[in-house]
């Protein structure tokens, strides 16, 4: 869905991406006991996100709250911009969520290494039918994006887990959208090369 | 745009239409032996690698925990205005204004009622002095 800009002239040229979110964030703005629906929406995003950064479900909980408590908070604060970026609700959440996950990598002086099977321990598969099936191969694909420096798998996991724009995670990420294409090229490149071996 | 920028569009469109549900195969137009395989890299990952939610506890402890604070939040708002007698907030603020107005009422009262007093007294002084000096002038001289 798109939507104009209120500039006459340049109304044609200013058609920004609407954003989904809009009413549901113009409703928590007023009432934050509106705010609900958000969380509801995108907890599992943000948890799955998390999980693949820290390696520990009882990590992933922390960042998780942390990252709804603190966009509750910060919310009135929250301005949707329209000029042609897709500066939308969920980027400025993805944002607060990789700002959490920074401050707890710095307090933590190793990361877990966790194996896929331990992060199942917890944490609930979308479909587990299908993680069954492809147990084998879903630990070498863990391991394979484990392996990958930060950048590359946090665009891997916020493209293919997320699925988000590669203008999405450039904003997230404070880089270009031709940056995030060529670190996803890079990143799946890496895999591919870890999978063969 | 680079050779290796061009690339990295291409892909991105690939991975663009397979996140939207298109079927994507490896070895689309265009596409050589290596880029094939990545495009194959993309689909098993997005095959494979799991989605999570989390536990159900947690989720609804956190969505708990939310709904207080929003609830503080909402707390801390400013009293809407004009002031309606349908809200709660309203009624106290109307409740603090009258006992406020009635207080002034009453001071002013006591007010005017000083302001009558002070005037009257002066006309009796005025003429107990008249009377007084108009007598004892009479006895003196």
């Amino acid at each position: 869905m798109f939507w104009k800009g209120r500039d006459g002239a340049d109304a044609a040229a200013a058609i920004v991406p609407f954003d989904t979110d809009r009413p549901a964030v113009e409703a928590a703005k007023r009432d934050p006991d509106a705010f609900e629906p958000l969380y509801r929406k995108y907890v599992a995003q943000i948890y799955s996100l998390a999980l693949y950064e820290t390696r520990d479900p009882h990590a992933a909980e922390d960042v998780t709250e942390q990252t709804f408590l603190r966009a509750l908070a910060s919310l009135s604060s929250f301005h949707e911009q329209g000029h042609g970026d897709e500066s939308t609700f969920r980027v400025w959440l993805f944002t607060i969520a990789r700002n959490v996950i920074s401050n707890l990598r710095r307090t933590q002086r190793r990361r877990p290494d966790a194996p896929l099977e331990s992060a199942l321990e917890l944490a609930a598969p979308d479909d587990p039918a299908a993680t069954a099936e492809n147990r084998v191969e879903a630990q070498r694909a863990w391991d394979a994006v484990m392996e990958l420096p930060d950048d590359r798998r946090q665009a891997l996991v916020l493209r293919f887990i997320d699925e988000l724009s590669a203008r999405e995670i450039g904003d997230i990420m404070g880089r270009s959208e031709g940056a995030v294409r060529v670190l996803i090229h890079r990143a799946l490149t890496s895999v591919r090369r870890s999978l063969a071996e | 745009m680079s050779a290796t920028d061009e690339t990295a569009f291409d892909l991105d469109i690939h991975i663009e239409r397979m996140l939207r549900g298109d079927d994507v195969r490896a070895g689309g137009e265009g596409q050589d032996g290596g880029e094939d395989s990545l495009v194959a890299t993309a689909r098993l990952l997005h095959a494979v690698l799991p989605r999570f939610h989390p536990r159900f506890g947690f989720e609804e402890a956190l969505a708990g925990k939310l709904g207080s604070r929003a609830h503080a939040l909402d707390d801390r708002q400013p009293i809407p205005f004009p002031v309606t007698a349908a809200s709660e907030r309203a009624d106290d603020v109307r409740r603090v204004w009258d006992r406020y107005r009635r207080e002034l009422v009453a001071g002013g009262a006591i007010a005017s009622g000083v302001s009558i007093v002070i005037p009257l007294a002066g006309a009796a002084i005025v003429r107990w002095r008249r009377s007084r000096s108009s007598g004892t002038s009479g006895g003196l001289f």
